[in-house]
């Protein structure tokens, strides 16, 4: 009998587990060694009997049931991307569909005729759990408050650091420590000068300090890092903006260029604020609100 | 299908060396929207945008715009959960199925 675990409630579990068996220190996590581990002995006769990687261009990882007269589950991986976090993540994300999503869909998702948006919005749920449960299993909140403090000063080299530690992507890192830090910083994934998407820590989304990227393209400000790609600078360290070129304040910009994956990573630090005043509601009736009032 | 319309823009353009703004000029888009194209999923452009697009970079319309169906093929969607399965080609798909059924019986 399986108990509907959510992600983070699956990832604490083992993380319990690996922490009395191997002690706080046990990272980078082994997500194969585990998974066939864990669930052999929790779940014997459907457990995860295979593990495969393959240079499969174009293909992260999925969870495949085994065929018929063989038990239990398998993961395939692309083992052929030059970055050992993001297979690694992969691994912890197909374990994450296996906890999570194997017994509500016995077999699999089938993509019908006419189903392929609710197919795909499906898909996007499920994809989100099982990132969630990958990043939890493999960045406990508690370690990596240790690495770095929620109050620190980070610099990319310590949040590289940490990618190590956790063997994960620079990305999944920057992410992770994002969700605890109590200082403002925002991160800016960016391609050919416009913004792909970002993310803001709590601090920073209560002050205003977001892009929004569902609408038109923002493009990123030309005196930025991120722009002049000016391999001269030390991007990794950061350069000090005055206020008007990200936002209305000063920010330090750090910012390093991925060229494998043609995207530009920044990471933008603020100092604390309490609000943005020009951001508080307006007690006025504005033209908007006298306009619809009118109707 | 393999690669979307948006990676074939993109692919197609840096390999001419053609900036965001030039491609825009070139096509009477705006540097924002062919930034779009590339990297969202704004609603399929017109036929002749498409065209005038396709000939700027130098290929058929065609060639740009997908014909193939956006789904995994059904022997290989059974029973497992994809990522990125949109950008499954065939030999890709044909190496995941024979691990498939080659899963070892040492792995029992």
């Amino acid at each position: 009998m399986t108990v509907a675990f959510g992600p983070n409630r699956w990832a604490i579990e083992i993380t319990k587990m690996l922490n009395m068996v191997f002690g706080p220190e046990h990272f980078p996590i082994d997500v194969v060694a585990i998974a066939r581990e864990y669930t052999a002995q929790r779940f014997p006769g459907d457990a995860i009997t295979l593990a495969e990687g393959a240079d499969l261009p174009g293909f992260d990882g999925a969870l495949y049931r085994a065929p018929a007269g063989k038990n239990g589950w398998g993961i395939v991986y692309n083992n052929s991307l030059a970055s050992r976090g993001r297979i690694n993540f992969t691994l912890a994300h197909e374990f994450g569909h296996y906890l999570l999503h194997r017994v509500e869909h016995p077999n699999g998702i089938r993509c019908g005729a006419q189903d392929v948006v609710r197919w795909d919005s499906a898909y996007g749920q499920i994809e989100h759990q099982a990132n969630q449960f990958a990043a939890t299993l493999l960045m406990p909140l508690d370690d990596f408050r240790r690495q770095i403090d929620a109050r620190a000063h980070v610099d990319l080299d310590m949040i590289s650091h940490c990618a190590e530690r956790y063997r994960v992507s620079l990305i999944a890192a920057i992410l992770r420590w994002l969700v605890y830090t109590e200082r403002r910083a925002v991160l800016v994934v960016s391609r050919d000068g416009f913004i792909l998407w970002s993310r803001a820590s709590e601090a920073a989304a209560k002050t205003g300090a977001v892009f929004r990227t569902s609408g038109a393209p923002i493009e990123i400000p030309p005196q930025s890092l991120a722009a002049t790609q000016d391999l001269l600078v030390d991007g990794r360290a950061g350069i000090l903006h005055g206020a008007g070129v990200w936002f209305d304040e000063e920010v330090r910009e750090m910012t390093i260029f991925s060229e494998q994956y043609e995207f530009t990573i920044t990471m933008l630090l603020l100092e604390d604020r309490d609000r943005y005043f020009q951001l508080e509601p307006d007690p006025e009736e504005d033209t908007y609100d006298r306009f619809t009032s009118q109707r | 299908m393999a690669t979307t319309l948006g990676e074939k823009i993109h692919r197609l353009r840096k390999e001419k060396k053609l900036s965001l703004e030039k491609l825009g000029e070139l096509t009477d888009s705006s540097k924002s929207y062919i930034w779009e194209l590339e990297n969202k999923n704004p609603p399929r452009p017109s036929a002749e945008k498409i065209a005038r697009i396709a000939a700027v970079l130098g290929v058929t319309a065609d060639h740009l715009v997908d014909t193939r169906e956006a789904r995994p093929d059904a022997s290989v969607v059974d029973d497992a959960f994809f990522r990125k399965y949109r950008n499954m080609d065939a030999p890709t798909k044909e190496k995941i199925r024979q691990i498939v059924e080659l899963w070892g019986d040492e792995n029992k």
